[in-house]
C-alpha cells in the first residue's frame, strides 16, 4: 500500500514545518509542534525497528526465564522453599504458552503484551532471589541474577535509539 | 484563557476579601516553565477604605493529571510548608489561600503573593553575581535543615521519633506510587527498590524539614539577592542528606549544576555545622533519581490513560525516563 506509513509520517512532518509553523505566533504552540516533530521521528524509528527489537528481547527473556525455571525448581526443592517452586511452575507455564500461535504471525501489540508478561516474571524472580539470598548465599541464584542484570543493561541500551529522538537527536530516517 | 476562568477567579477573590469593593481582575497571564502545576500571574484592583489598591498575585493550580498525585506531592503540602516557613528567616512568598472545593475549577489551587525577580539562573553570566546567589542558596538550605522541627507547628504524626524511620517512610511512599503508576513491568526499577531498601543509611545526623526539590529554577532572585525559595510541594521531614543528594542528581542533567560538588559540600558544612556523609549522599542521589523516574512514569500514565494528552507528558515518560534509566544503571553499579 502506498504511500507507506513512513512516507505519510514524513509528509506530516513537512506539513507541520512548511504550513503550520509559519503561522504560529506564540511560543507554547511552537514548542508543542516541535515536540510533535520529535515524536514523528520516534514513530518512524518504531515502525522500522520495533518488531525486530521485540522479537530479540522476548527471545532473550525466554532464555533467562528458562534458566530461572530450572534453578528455582532445583533450589526450591533442595531447600524446601514452596514459594520458589511455585514461581518456577508459573514461569514454566508462561514459557509453554504460545497465546498467539493461531494468528500465524506476531503483530507488535501481541509481542508487546508477551514482553510485559515475561518482564513481570523477571521482576518476580528478582524479588524471590532477594528473599532467598537473605537466607544464605546460593551461587546458582547469583548466576541467574547476573544474567538478569546483563539483560537490564542491554534492554536500556536497545531502547536508547528509540527514545533519544524525543530530544531532537536526529537520525537519518 | 477563557473569560469564565477570569470571572471565577474574580468571584473567588471577592468572597475571600469581603472588606473590599469593586474588585476587578485586570490581567491573567499563564507563566510557562515547569511541568508540575499551572502557574498564573494575576493583577487585581479593588477599593479599600476609599483608596484604590492594585496588587499582583500568583495562582498555582493542579493540572487535571500530571507528573504528581496528591498522595505524594500536593499543593496543600506546599501551602502548609510555606505557611510554616513564612514565620522563619527562610524567604518564601506569603500564601493567602489554599482551595480544595472542586466547585471552583474542579482542581486544587492556591494563591500567593507575587514577588519580583526571575528564576533563570542560567541567564546569569556574571560569575561574581552567581557566586553570591549560590552562597545565599546554600546558606538558606543550611538554615532550613537546622530549624527545630519540633517547634514549627507541624503535625506530630509527621515527625518520626527515630531518624532512620524517615527514609523508610519515603521508600514506602514512592514504592506505592511506582506500583500504582507503572503501565509496564520494569526489572530495573525493581532492582532499584531492592537496593534502596537494603542500603538505607544507618547514620542520620538529624531530622530536618526538607525542601524536597532544591535547585536552580526553584528560587527567585534579583541582581545578586535571593528574593524567595519556591516549589515546596515535595517538602517533607527527613535526613538532610536527601536534599543534598537531590541537588547532586539534578546537577547531572540539563546544565543544572549549581556549583561543583566539592564547593557545595564545603559551604554546606560551614553554614549548617553538619557533615556531608558520602555514603548517604550517594544513597540519596539514587533515591532522588528513583523519585524523578516515578514522577515521569506518573506523567506517562496520565498521557497513556488519556487524562492529560499534552505531548510533553509523553516526552517525559519516554525520553526523560530513558536518560534517567541510563544513569540509574551506572549509579546502582549493575
Amino acid at each position: 500500500m502506498r504511500p507507506s506509513i513512513e512516507e505519510i509520517l514524513k509528509g506530516i512532518k513537512f506539513t507541520l514545518k512548511e504550513v503550520i509553523v509559519p503561522d504560529l505566533r506564540s511560543p507554547w504552540p511552537q514548542w508543542m509542534v516541535e515536540q510533535i516533530d520529535y515524536f514523528i521521528d520516534h514513530l518512524i524509528i518504531r515502525y522500522q525497528e520495533e518488531p525486530q527489537m521485540l522479537m530479540d528481547e522476548n527471545r532473550e527473556l525466554r532464555e533467562i526465564l528458562s534458566e530461572a525455571d530450572r534453578v528455582f525448581r532445583a533450589v526450591g526443592i533442595d531447600r524446601n522453599d514452596a514459594s520458589l517452586v511455585r514461581l518456577a511452575d508459573e514461569i514454566n507455564e508462561q514459557l509453554k504458552a504460545q497465546p498467539h500461535e493461531e494468528v500465524g504471525y506476531n503483530p507488535v501489540p501481541f509481542m508487546q503484551e508477551e514482553n510485559n508478561i515475561l518482564k513481570s516474571k523477571v521482576c518476580e524472580s528478582i524479588k524471590a532471589m532477594e528473599r532467598a539470598k537473605e537466607e544464605g548465599k546460593i551461587p546458582s541464584l547469583n548466576a541467574v541474577r547476573v544474567k538478569i542484570r546483563d539483560y537490564i543493561k542491554r534492554q536500556v541500551k536497545r531502547e536508547g535509539p528509540f527514545m533519544h529522538s524525543l530530544f531532537g537527536v536526529k537520525r537519518d530516517t | 484563557m477563557s473569560t469564565d476562568f477570569e470571572e471565577r477567579i474574580a468571584e473567588y477573590l471577592r468572597g475571600k476579601m469581603p472588606h473590599v469593593e469593586n474588585l476587578t481582575l485586570l490581567k491573567l497571564e499563564r507563566l510557562y516553565g515547569g511541568i508540575g502545576r499551572e502557574t498564573y500571574e494575576l493583577s487585581v484592583r479593588w477599593e479599600e477604605e476609599g483608596k484604590l489598591v492594585t496588587r499582583e498575585f500568583i495562582l498555582r493550580r493542579d493540572q487535571p493529571a500530571g507528573v504528581f498525585r496528591d498522595t505524594e506531592v500536593s499543593l496543600e503540602n506546599e501551602y502548609n510548608a510555606m505557611k510554616v516557613l513564612y514565620h522563619t528567616e527562610i524567604p518564601v512568598p506569603r500564601t493567602y489561600w489554599f482551595e480544595s472545593d472542586p466547585k471552583w475549577f474542579n482542581r486544587n489551587f492556591m494563591i500567593e503573593e507575587k514577588l519580583p525577580g526571575i528564576v533563570a539562573l542560567e541567564a546569569v553570566t556574571d560569575s561574581n553575581q552567581r557566586e553570591k546567589l549560590v552562597d545565599q542558596f546554600i546558606r538558606y538550605l543550611a538554615m532550613l535543615h537546622t530549624l527545630d522541627v519540633g517547634s514549627l507547628g507541624l503535625p506530630k504524626a509527621d515527625i518520626p521519633t527515630d531518624p532512620r524511620e524517615c527514609t523508610a517512610r519515603e521508600i514506602a511512599k514512592w514504592e506505592r506510587a511506582f506500583m500504582r503508576e507503572k503501565l509496564e513491568d520494569d526489572p530495573l526499577m525493581v532492582e532499584a527498590l531492592v537496593w534502596l531498601k537494603k542500603t538505607q543509611p544507618k547514620k542520620v545526623q538529624r531530622i530536618s524539614l526538607l525542601w524536597g526539590d532544591p535547585g536552580p529554577g526553584n528560587f527567585l532572585f534579583e541582581g545578586d539577592k535571593i528574593i524567595a525559595l519556591l516549589d515546596w510541594d515535595m517538602s517533607h521531614i527527613g535526613d538532610p542528606m536527601s536534599d543534598i543528594g537531590w541537588i547532586c542528581w539534578r546537577g547531572s542533567y540539563y546544565e543544572e549544576e549549581l556549583i561543583p560538588a566539592e564547593a557545595l559540600f564545603r559551604l554546606y558544612e560551614k553554614y549548617s555545622g553538619l557533615k556531608i556523609d558520602q555514603e548517604s549522599l550517594h544513597y540519596f542521589k539514587v533515591f532522588g533519581l528513583f523519585v524523578a523516574l516515578t514522577c515521569c512514569i506518573t506523567g506517562k500514565n496520565s498521557f497513556c490513560t488519556g487524562r492529560n494528552l499534552q505531548m510533553d507528558h509523553a516526552a517525559i515518560g519516554m525520553g526523560t525516563v530513558q536518560l534517567f534509566r541510563e544513569t540509574l544503571i551506572q549509579w546502582l553499579g549493575l
